[in-house]
């Protein structure tokens, strides 16, 4: 064996030690061997240190491409040089893959001053001519005060196009704008210029696909130009596979998700670069700061995060490039307070609809954002304000997608209710100003709690959903303590969100908390306190089903009370009074307020309702446990229908019918229809959820166990592994479901003779077991048995043996005449454990206890027949 | 599309179904496909001759595979895949650009900055395989770890699927390695 086994081992516990109990955890794992204790150390402080600079991933030899996407020096030309009708005068600039030049016409045919602009590295050169060919007639129609005109273009002598355009001396408009102080007014007046220059282009068909600060210049006089119309397509031409992951072309920073992905690139694409130039603009910052340019890093920050909102980013500390906080506003004649008030509202909703990540999202047009901006010049309503919760949950269901990183669900849930809340935010406004107030500190302190997901503030690593929720359960207790009342209602939401995420402690410690808050500040039934007592409901309701029914009926009578009986509030709860009355097995009752709740959800908000659909698979349940199976089957296979036509044949609601239709298979042994349906729903969570969300630890699961039965070890082992893996990132390997899992993977180990693999996942198990459960169960006993053989069989001969004593004595105390069979194999067990030890002494007297035991059986029996 | 598209998604749901020398024959084939998408970026370059990793194994998935075909797992078994035969590339090629600059390429100082970024780089590429194979009698996990990070760039994600482990796993595997890596460096 390697001898640095030994050292990895004990670095690898102490990993996970705080400092003050790696210490002495390291001076007993060490003990006197002072090179076993310097290997260890320098391991630890290799990996606490941070000059990982070399050694980042994805790097092999990206970090070298990338800083060379333009060759320095060799291509340059100088003046007088050639190309094509011009002769270069000077250099006046190179981005990221061109560089540019002044030039003027050298064929005499007229005086003319143009800007060149080559291409940096060669391409075909016929292709390229073909290509501009094609594409002249439409550029050189594109006649506006405000788009620099395009007059030739061509290759030159070594392969390289070039573009000749009206030469323009002016400042990138970001640049102009600060040197000018322009306030935010008179920057979205400029900014109106450049958007309806692109609404031009658009009706002339041609996409800018480039659109950038560099890009859009501003001469001394004030007036804009829109440089390089068209050239990008020109360069990146629709539907070449390499454009798909060589982002070098475009800059990270301004690009659109679809151009980053290597989708169809449309006039939606042009309508999110004005998003993120007027971004820029009005913030002074980056919508996107890319990290690295390295398409992972690409893709991540630009299909897979949402900008920090404007008004918000005003207020946040600069990074180290950036401009302070208080010069940006300045450059806007401003401070920063008051440039966070002019941004919130309006000019965060315009921004925001414009950087969709869906191209069907955003703006249908630029002429809607141009309305939009010229309505808020005014002071009329925008359009962009009327969101709604669907709509940003849909978002974040398609940023899940992408399976970018961990923790989506989390997120998922949050950009619900900051949805939820800006909603009742709409409704609330008109009413009340306190209620208004509230309800937007709510979604304020929820949004940014999102504001924390940020991959590289959290060194790198992908954050786990559980340290955000944390994160904000701190902020609770700091910013809120003494806002009682505030604080109540967002422990109730954080409450429920841990709640959905399993980790039920927490969520009950919140709830309660808050739930103390309403009752001592509403006397008479409110509507929060109803909410409240619904969500402890739903938290105690796998724990501790009396404490769930109590809080359900009290929910209920106070919803009842304020909205009568017939309301969706009032549905909500009885649904879950329904479900929860299913271990209570009171079926009758479950499916008498499931149905009542399906009958009014399905009529006040229609049949793809989600939380009717949720009934209506739960009653399946509640039928199939009352033996009514076919008429379970018959339900669910109705509404899947519905559902399938309504929601389309990935939603994740389906795949969640899928998983209770098959659970109702396996049962009835129709392995291969559940299997099936399993495989569907596997395939559709995973693309509509993410690998990380619980929901497909119970698909994963089903899918085990159907193998598991009919005999597919290999399989049902390796789902039991993925299920595993998707439980440990969800809900944790402490979660009751993980242990489930975990020991169903481990008794398929043993029984295929894999002990030592089995070992962990069976003992894990047990410590649970045995922490909470009945120390003398059935499952207790019997799994400690199987643990003390698989001691043995590895070798671990005193650990067997004190195991099958102790069950031994276990089961004497219990002295269940049903023990005797066990406790025959057990003493049979011990026997044997004691002979391979050599105590021979032992093994002889548990063998006569065995056959005491065996006579005693026989003589109960033959006295049981007399 | 290039057309052997097929061949690789056949392999892949033929290593799927258990099928003998599957494994083999899809190693062999991403290999030699992989090389050839190198090759073609190199060219594509100009004279800098730089690899991205992380494009070329999800250009070789976009392109190889035929998603319409394809399980869900093929994803990740093409990633497993992949990272071994990226290993292979990547010092191949790191090899050929210390040979390029031993070899009597004398107009090349080493003043020159990128070129000393490169070859460092080339060198460190050459280290790090070296230390891992000194580290396989480790831990073959930590092993592949590094193969699917370093070599191949691929996420956190998407090692834990292509290990079929956690994402946690992954994590931790990855702080471990770097340490066995900066110590077999030193």
């Amino acid at each position: 064996m390697d001898p640095r086994r030994r050292i990895d081992a004990i670095f690898d516990q102490a990993l996970d030690l705080s400092d003050a109990d790696r210490a002495s955890f390291l001076a007993e794992a060490c003990g006197d061997d002072v090179a076993l204790r310097a290997a260890v150390d320098r391991l630890l402080a290799a990996a606490a240190g941070h000059d990982d600079t070399l050694l980042a991933p994805g790097r092999a030899f990206g970090q070298v491409a990338a800083s060379r996407a333009v060759s320095p020096e060799a291509d340059e030309l100088v003046a007088g040089t050639r190309v094509g009708p011009f002769r270069i005068v000077r250099q006046v600039g190179r981005g990221g893959m061109a560089t540019v030049y002044l030039a003027e016409r050298a064929d005499g045919a007229f005086e003319q001053t143009v800007a060149l602009k080559i291409v940096g590295s060669g391409r075909d050169r016929e292709e390229m001519i073909r290509r501009f060919t094609q594409e002249r007639q439409i550029l050189a129609a594109l006649d506006h005060p405000h788009i620099a005109r395009l007059l030739d273009g061509g290759v030159t002598a070594d392969g390289r196009p070039f573009f000749a355009m009206e030469y323009v001396d002016g400042l990138p408009i970001d640049i102009w704008c600060d040197q000018n102080r322009l306030d935010l007014r008179a920057r979205l007046r400029l900014f109106l210029d450049v958007a309806q220059a692109v609404e031009a282009a658009h009706r002339n068909l041609v996409v800018h696909r480039d659109l950038k600060p560099s890009n859009v210049l501003v001469s001394a006089d004030g007036s804009v130009k829109l440089l390089d119309f068209g050239i990008a397509k020109l360069l990146a031409p629709d539907a070449d596979f390499e454009t798909v992951v060589d982002v070098n072309p475009m800059t990270p920073e301004f690009a659109s998700p679809e151009q980053v992905l290597g989708k169809l690139v449309t006039t939606a694409s042009d309508v999110y670069q004005l998003g993120v130039l007027l971004y820029v603009l009005l913030t002074g910052r980056l919508a996107h700061a890319v990290a690295e340019p390295t398409p992972a890093a690409v893709i991540e920050a630009v299909c897979g995060r949402m900008p920090v909102r404007p008004s918000r980013v005003v207020l946040q500390p600069a990074s180290d490039a950036a401009k302070s906080g208080e010069v940006i506003a300045a450059d806007r004649r401003n401070v920063p307070s008051r440039l966070a008030r002019l941004l919130r509202g309006d000019l965060d909703a315009i921004i925001m609809r414009a950087l969709r990540k869906e191209p069907g999202a955003r703006y249908s047009s630029v002429g809607r954002l141009v309305d939009d901006i010229v309505r808020h010049l005014d002071g009329r309503p925008v359009s962009a304000r009327r969101v709604t919760a669907g709509y940003r949950v849909r978002k974040f269901i398609s940023r899940h997608a992408l399976a970018v990183a961990a923790g989506v669900g989390v997120l998922l849930l949050i950009a619900g209710l900051v949805g939820f809340y800006t909603v009742r935010l709409a409704n609330e406004r008109d009413r009340s100003s306190q209620e208004a107030q509230r309800a937007e500190d709510v979604a304020d302190f929820l949004a940014r709690l999102y504001d924390a997901f940020d991959p590289y503030a959290s060194g790198g690593a992908e954050i786990d959903p559980r340290a955000l929720l944390d994160l904000g359960r701190a902020r609770l207790a700091n910013e809120l303590a003494d806002d009682h009342e505030l604080r109540a209602r967002i422990a109730g939401q954080m409450g429920q969100l841990y709640e959905k995420l399993g980790f039920r402690e927490v969520a009950r410690e919140l709830l309660e908390d808050a739930l103390q808050v309403h009752r001592a500040a509403y006397q008479a039934p409110h509507p929060t306190l109803a909410q409240t007592l619904y969500w402890l409901g739903r938290v105690e309701r796998s724990g501790r089903p009396g404490e769930a029914r109590k809080h359900l009926e009290e929910a209920l009578a106070i919803q009842e009370e304020l909205f009568g009986p017939e309301s969706v509030a009032t549905a909500l709860t009885r649904a879950e009074l329904g479900r929860l009355m299913i271990p209570y097995r009171e079926l009758d009752l479950a499916s008498e307020q499931l149905r009542a709740a399906i009958r009014v959800l399905e009529r006040e908000r229609g049949p793809v309702d989600l939380d009717a659909v949720r009934a209506t698979y739960a009653l399946a349940n509640v039928l199939d446990t009352n033996q009514q199976t076919q008429e379970a089957i018959e339900i669910l296979l109705a509404k899947l229908d519905v559902v399938e036509a309504e929601l389309g044949p990935s939603h994740p609601i389906l795949a969640r019918g899928w998983l209770r239709l098959a659970i109702i298979y396996r049962l009835e042994e129709r392995h291969e229809e559940s299997i099936e349906l399993l495989l569907r729903a596997e395939r559709v969570t995973i693309a509509s959820l993410g690998l990380e969300h619980p929901h497909l630890g119970d698909v994963l699961t089903q899918l085990a166990a159907n193998y598991h039965t009919i005999g597919d070890f290999d399989q049902a082992l390796s789902y039991y592994r993925r299920a595993l893996a998707n439980v440990e990132d969800s809900i944790g390997l402490d979660h009751p479901q993980a242990i489930a899992i975990g020991y169903e993977l481990g008794q398929l180990l043993d029984q295929a003779g894999r002990t030592a693999a089995a070992l962990p996942h069976l003992e894990r198990a047990f410590a649970t077991m045995e922490g909470v459960g009945d120390q003398d169960s059935d499952e207790v006993l019997e799994l400690r048995s199987t643990l003390a053989r698989i001691h043995h069989e590895l070798g671990h001969v005193e650990e067997a043996r004190e195991l099958i004593e102790i069950n031994i004595a276990a089961r004497r105390d219990r002295a269940a005449p049903g023990d005797r069979q066990g406790l025959a194999t057990d003493l049979e067990a011990a026997a044997t454990y004691a002979d391979s030890d050599g105590d021979t002494e032992a093994a002889a007297r548990l063998r006569s206890d065995r056959e005491n035991l065996s006579r005693r059986a026989s003589g109960d029996a033959s006295g049981g027949t007399r | 599309m290039s057309a052997p598209a097929g061949d690789v998604t056949q392999l892949l749901l033929a290593h799927e179904r258990g099928e003998e020398n599957a494994m083999d024959r899809l190693m062999e084939r991403v290999y030699a496909d992989l090389r050839r998408i190198a090759r073609r970026q190199l060219r594509r370059g100009g004279p800098q001759q730089s690899l991205d990793t992380t494009g070329l194994v999800h250009e070789a998935y976009l392109k190889l595979v035929d998603h319409t075909r394809a399980s869900y797992q093929s994803r990740a078994h093409f990633f497993n895949v992949s990272s071994c035969a990226m290993r292979q590339i990547v010092v191949d090629h790191a090899r050929r650009r210390l040979a390029v600059k031993r070899g009597g390429d004398q107009i090349h100082t080493t003043l020159e900055p990128d070129f000393v970024a490169e070859s460092e780089q080339a060198a460190y590429v050459i280290d790090v395989h070296e230390a891992l194979e000194r580290l396989a009698s480790l831990d073959e996990k930590l092993v592949r770890v590094v193969e699917c990070r370093f070599f191949a760039g691929l996420t956190e994600t998407e090692t834990a699927e292509a290990l079929s482990t956690s994402v946690r796993t992954v994590q931790r595997t990855w702080s471990r390695a770097r340490a066995w890596l900066k110590e077999e460096m030193r």
